[in-house]
């Protein structure tokens, strides 16, 4: 880092390099510069394409769910296949779809909007991505060792302690799992220095985007949810391995810590797949209407009164174990609160449609759906949150096709509308418009169809989990139907693949700067961003810099629609203008002051770097070592991590 | 089932006749036979009206600015390409005056629009939300502490114990071990003792309660009083490994002289004079090791009791009828009608069978 002072204006300037500019912040050549990539970038990009792919992957397996419970008495799979099934679903649409979807987004959008030039420790940021693909790697290899875990994504002990799971199956899931956290809790205390010390100048804390604002609060809750689910699994791992009692009530130790441990990590959990998604919606909303945000404030304090208050709720999954009538009214109260701040959400997006002139592209359309599918869920969430009738619908289908509209409804439909929304800027084309109605149509209805009924099924006695039911107990005709639907949303999420490789295929539409008049700065650069996301210090008046373009400084640098630069409001500090200029060739961004963003210093980044790969795969060796109960090869692994996060740490190495 | 039933379930349920395509349920959370499963009904009937009312409600004021944006839809649909700045509407004035807006035409639109918003939020997202979760606990927390499962004097104790993949019953007084089918008096109040003997299971059924875990190192209750009699179904609603789905356990309400005429039959020691022949396949194919018959020298408790298993109306915990053909199969290929069954299959010759199927038969 180097202070204002250091650099002494020069004198012969000729305007921004820009090439240099572009060599400095691009990769390196060949396959070891791309795997040495730690640009927010790529990286972000990274994270969207692989969890998509393990999007398509856990809905195949909800496929065959919904095809081996398509009518009584089926025997298409037995019981273990279908526990199986069951558990890497819950898994891999948790852990390797939703979170590093939405940690993508973020990685990828979040520094643009800010006006920043990447992410503020991006060998961090590389290594979360490495973490994330060789712990989903390691997930899956469960496939090829044949023993993959079956006990639920929820994995209650005794169920999975030493005496009922003495096989690998366990490990896989709870070894993986774990170095998945260990990436989501890297890639958050990234994040969260980014949105603090990274932004435009001027984007004072009222004026940070919806979306990053989104981003901000998940990060911090990451931080206290995700680390009692690794204590958690340890504590496990410790009972299946060296034969610790944490969970055996036998001796002393209790079951039900581990439900509290898991469901501490377990709801915040739902609303960090929520928030991020009501920041895209908000995004999309904002723009698609092109209205600003109907009572911004009061958004952004509800997604932080979520955040609070979803660390109130955890006991709302244990009403059945026994827990006193009055402390589980406590509970009761707090998941009721949180109906309120999401209420307000749901009104403010609806207030900024009220009069706005709204564009129904393919993204809109999902925000639509969302706000259908979304809120349904809320009504089934306050219902079940209600002791006496969640003793009823708790492990129903009931609660199934809640949290489907919860996370479907919340989460998914989101996604799915900004990877409509923001393709243009991840890679420079735009999917089309009319195979994504399409492929709207089909998931929306698809959804509905394959998930309304279970609502009834849960009612009518039908529990979670069961890979097989009798004829004669008045579920087969809703099951039918669940299943037809499920596979009209299977083609319509076909669809949405197809479109969107379509879209990237060499001879796509190539997207322009701005398709939709966006409001923030990432439509202010190229589509893609270029390599060094912009040109001169971004400096910004309002939350929509681009809805007031006389607040935006250097927007006209970058933007290939030739418009002309407008008169920045002031000029531009000497100090800063070496960011346009690395002579020294080093990648070099400009970190602002906590509340009111003022330019503060200039911070160097680093690049290119080997070591964040090495040592996730360290990390993995290790894990290796521990499932295959080879403790020589897990100390190899300890100090193979050891070794290169020093390395990696080491200054002036690549 | 009364009028009132009738009623309910015709207010609450009338979608699903349609798609469930009129099929007969047999075990409906909506038709409850206990004051308890009635009181949480009479919660969800209410919730599930006044929720679907809110989320119409929702859904009508989402439709307002969809129509109008149809209405005056025009060729802004184009969206392949960028639209020119200037056509954007200018942002609408904030309430702090941040923006002035110079159109007057503008101008009042912006007034309504911060109108409508401010509205919006706060009758639409606070005040009416309040009001009506506000309301919504206190009629929870009411219908919570009147169905609460807390033991009362007099009642009928039975320990059911969950167990991978049956459910152990034992009668506390009178002294009966008996497996997967409870036996319970009409309009008597029942207490089951919940315990598990390995792993979490969850114990339900639908039209009596809702449901209790059963967790290692604890004891749960789960109490009722039925008003009706009948065969109640409900499965585990806990997962608990391979054969969770086929862990299904019966109360069967019956009238105080049935009752006792049940309980009269099963205190009394097996009656096992069918078939010596029988008792000595079943000591030597292994059963033995797992099961108990009361009178015999077969006293193991792993498996379920099978003093009276004639008088049983189902098999492996629920799952098929009982009866010679079901049994036959249970005991030569268990895993066929129940995979995941820890019980091994048995090597006998047809007359070893033969014997052992009337020494079961015969215990009634």
């Amino acid at each position: 880092m180097s202070g204002p002072a250091t650099t002494p204006p020069p004198s012969d300037r000729t305007g921004p390099d820009i090439e240099l500019l572009d060599q400095v912040w691009g990769a390196k050549p060949g396959f070891v510069g791309w795997l040495g990539q730690c640009n927010h970038k790529a990286v972000g990009r990274r994270f969207i394409f692989t969890s998509f792919f393990f999007l398509m992957l856990g809905g195949l397996l909800a496929m065959l769910m919904r095809l081996q419970l398509i009518g009584p008495d089926n025997d298409i799979m037995g019981p273990d296949g279908f526990n199986q099934l069951f558990t890497m679903h819950g898994t891999i649409m948790m852990f390797l779809f939703v979170v590093p979807m939405l940690e993508g987004f973020t990685i990828y959008i979040a520094p643009l909007q800010l006006g920043s030039r990447d992410m503020p420790m991006p060998r961090l940021n590389a290594f979360g991505y490495w973490g994330f693909l060789l712990g989903g790697i390691f997930l899956l290899s469960s496939f090829v060792a044949g023993a993959v875990p079956d006990s639920g994504w929820f994995a209650y002990v005794p169920l999975t302690g030493p005496d009922f799971a003495p096989g690998a199956n366990l490990d896989f899931w709870l070894l993986g799992v774990t170095m998945l956290e260990i990436s989501g809790i890297a890639a958050s205390i990234e994040v969260v220095v980014l949105v603090l010390r990274f932004r435009a100048s001027g984007m004072s804390v009222g004026r940070i985007p919806i979306f990053v604002w989104s981003s901000l609060i998940v990060s911090v809750m990451i931080l206290f949810a995700f680390p009692p689910l690794v204590a958690g699994t340890i504590l496990l791992e410790l009972d299946r391995k060296i034969g610790t009692v944490f969970y055996d009530a036998t001796m002393g130790g209790d079951p039900l810590l581990w439900q509290h441990l898991f469901w501490w990590f377990g709801h915040p959990e739902v609303y960090i797949q929520l928030i991020p998604a009501l920041g895209m919606a908000a995004s999309i909303v904002t723009v698609a209407a092109r209205r600003r945000m109907a009572g911004r404030t009061a958004v952004i304090a509800s997604l932080v009164a979520i955040a609070i208050l979803s660390f109130g709720l955890w006991v709302h999954h244990m009403y059945a174990t026994g827990i006193p009538l009055l402390a589980t009214s406590l509970f009761t109260a707090a998941s009721f609160m949180i109906a309120i701040p999401t209420g307000v959400i749901i009104m403010s997006f609806i207030g900024t449609m009220w009069w706005g002139r709204i564009r129904w592209s393919s993204s809109m359309l999902y925000v639509a759906g969302f706000v259908f599918v979304f809120v349904a869920g809320g009504i089934t969430g306050v219902m079940v949150a209600m002791v006496p009738f969640d003793w009823q619908a708790h492990d129903t289908y009931f609660v199934v096709a809640h949290f489907h509209y919860v996370l479907v409804g919340g989460s998914l439909l989101p996604i799915l509308g900004a990877l409509h929304h923001w393709m243009p800027k991840l890679t420079g084309r735009i999917m089309s418009e009319a195979l994504g109605k399409v492929a709207f149509v089909l998931i929306f209805v698809g959804f509905n169809v394959a998930f309304m009924p279970q609502h009834w099924l849960g009612l009518f006695g039908m529990p979670r989990r069961i890979w097989t039911y009798e004829e004669g107990l008045g579920w087969d005709g809703l099951n039918l139907v669940s299943s037809l639907g499920s596979f009209v949303m299977g083609i319509g999420m076909l669809l949405f693949a197809i479109n969107m490789i379509r879209a990237n295929w060499p001879g796509g539409v190539t997207a322009p700067d701005d398709p939709w008049g966006g409001d923030t700065l990432e439509w202010a650069t190229s589509s893609p961003a270029p390599n060094y996301n912009f040109v001169g210090t971004m400096q910004v008046a309002s939350p929509e810099p681009l809805w007031d373009e006389l607040s935006v400084l250097g927007r006209d640098h970058v933007s290939t629609s030739g418009r002309t630069r407008p008169d920045p409001p002031h000029e531009t500090p000497d100090w800063q203008r070496r960011l346009d200029d690395p002579v020294d060739r080093l990648r070099e961004t400009i970190a602002t002051t906590g509340l009111d963003a003022e330019p503060d210093h200039i911070v160097t980044l680093p690049g290119h770097s080997l070591w964040p790969l090495w040592t996730a795969i360290f990390i993995a060796i290790g894990l290796v070592g521990v499932l295959v109960n080879s403790f020589a090869l897990g100390f190899v692994g300890l100090g193979a991590i050891i070794a290169a996060s020093a390395t990696w740490l080491w200054p002036g190495v690549e | 089932m009364t009028a009132r039933h009738r009623r309910a379930a015709a207010l609450t349920v009338p979608l699903l006749a349609l798609t469930a395509c009129g099929e007969q349920v047999r075990d409906s959370t909506t038709r409850g036979v206990t004051p308890q499963a009635e009181a949480i009904h009479g919660l969800f009937r209410f919730s599930v009206i006044l929720g679907t009312i809110i989320w119409l409600t929702v859904l009508g004021l989402l439709a307002v600015p969809i129509w109008r944006s149809w209405r005056r839809r025009d060729d802004e649909h184009v969206v392949s390409s960028a639209p020119d700045p200037s056509r954007l509407e200018p942002p609408a004035a904030e309430a702090d005056g941040a923006l002035a807006v110079a159109d007057p035409a503008h101008a009042t639109e912006a007034e309504a629009d911060h109108r409508v918003r401010t509205r919006l939020i706060w009758i639409g997202g606070i005040v009416l939300p309040s009001i009506v979760l506000l309301g919504l606990l206190t009629y929870s927390s009411v219908v919570g502490r009147a169905v609460a499962h807390v033991p009362e004097d007099g009642e009928l104790v039975v320990d059911v114990v969950g167990h991978m993949f049956w459910w152990e019953v034992a009668y506390e007084d009178p002294d009966i071990v008996t497996a997967n089918e409870i036996v319970v008096p009409v309009d008597t109040p029942v207490r089951f003792n919940l315990i598990t003997d390995d792993v979490i299971h969850s114990f339900w059924i639908p039209r009596l309660h809702g449901k209790v875990d059963m967790i290692p190192g604890r004891t749960n209750t789960f109490t009722f009083t039925a008003t009706e009699t009948g065969d109640f179904r409900g499965n585990c609603a806990e997962f608990c490994g391979i054969a969770h789905a086929q862990m299904v356990a019966f109360v069967r309400v019956v009238e105080q002289d049935e009752f006792d005429a049940w309980v009269a039959n099963q205190t009394e020691p097996a009656v096992t004079g069918t078939s010596t022949e029988g008792e000595q396949v079943f000591i030597e194919a292994g059963c033995a090791a797992c099961h108990a018959v009361d009178g015999t020298d077969a006293v193991a408790r792993v498996g379920p009791d099978l003093t009276h298993l004639a008088s049983r109306e189902t098999l492996a915990a629920g799952i098929v009828p009982n009866d010679r053909e079901h049994l036959e199969q249970l005991i030569i290929d268990p895993q066929s009608v129940k995979p995941g069954i820890p019980m091994p299959a048995a090597q006998l010759s047809d007359a070893e069978l033969d014997a052992l199927l009337d020494h079961l038969e015969g215990l009634e």
